[in-house]
């Protein structure tokens, strides 16, 4: 079973100006759980693509789980510099704001021991909040997530 | 995006249900270009047809897709904080 153990490293100032560890727990709490990944068009897809002899485009950023989201979300600039298709329209629903349409993409996300994959991966604009990558619930039904606070850590498997 | 392709889909979905029964659907235009029963099926079928091209890849009877992420809506991600970031992964793939 593959299994993704991570923990968070942050670093911050000191009064001196000089550079300090942030203990794991305080990283993991501000960052979130947050891992490096890459992304391409998604594994089937990929196959066919290969088959017709055409290269398979791939980006690297953070990624970061967010239980609170119901679907995976890719950064809407990404999934356009990675021309992936549009394979449906989906809706973003908010507290404070009007429903507003999403595109769908279909993404693998490619973690240094986990490959998720994501046929139905909704655009939004990621980017400016330092994310390429949410892995939302749709994906995380397939995983068991372990999220340790005191320690810092968190785990994922599949 | 997608426009031509969602209408057709809503207009039709009643001889459509009948032709393909619980089949995923592939439309481009106004046209079904293949009927499989997986998603992943129909990425394969859609991309070896269609290549990159943008198609409309749904189920039938399936709904638009609700989704929902009050942490991104409201803009309180903080996978960027103000101080430097000395990286993750420490220990990765134990």
């Amino acid at each position: 079973m593959p299994i993704l153990h991570s923990q968070i490293a942050a670093q911050t100032k000191t009064p001196d100006g000089k550079l300090a560890q942030v203990p794991p727990a305080s990283a993991l709490q501000l960052r979130g759980p947050v891992l490096q990944v890459t992304v391409s068009i998604e594994q089937n897809a990929a196959k066919a693509l290969l088959a017709k002899g055409q290269t398979i485009a791939n980006k690297t950023g953070l990624a970061l789980i967010d239980t609170g989201a119901s679907n995976t979300c890719i950064d809407e600039q990404a999934a356009k510099a990675l021309n992936l298709p549009v394979i449906d329209v989906g809706a973003m629903q908010s507290a404070s704001h009007e429903k507003h349409p999403c595109n769908i993409y279909p993404v693998q996300i490619i973690t240094p021991v986990v490959t998720l994959n994501s046929p139905r991966t909704m655009g939004a604009n990621l980017a400016a909040q330092g994310l390429l990558i949410l892995i939302g619930r749709d994906v995380l039904a397939m995983c068991n997530l372990f999220y340790n606070g005191p320690a810092g850590q968190f785990t994922l498997s599949l | 995006m997608l426009e031509v392709e969602l209408k057709y889909l809503n207009s039709h979905k009643d001889e459509l249900l009948k032709q393909y029964g619980a089949k995923i659907l592939v439309i481009s235009g106004e046209q079904v270009t293949g009927a499989f029963d997986s998603i992943e099926e129909a990425l394969q079928g859609a991309v070896a047809q269609h290549g990159l091209k943008n198609v409309l890849i749904r189920g039938i009877s399936e709904a638009e897709i609700q989704f929902s992420a009050p942490a991104l809506t409201l803009g309180i991600l903080s996978a960027n904080p103000p101080q430097p970031n000395s990286g993750s992964n420490k220990d990765a793939g134990r």
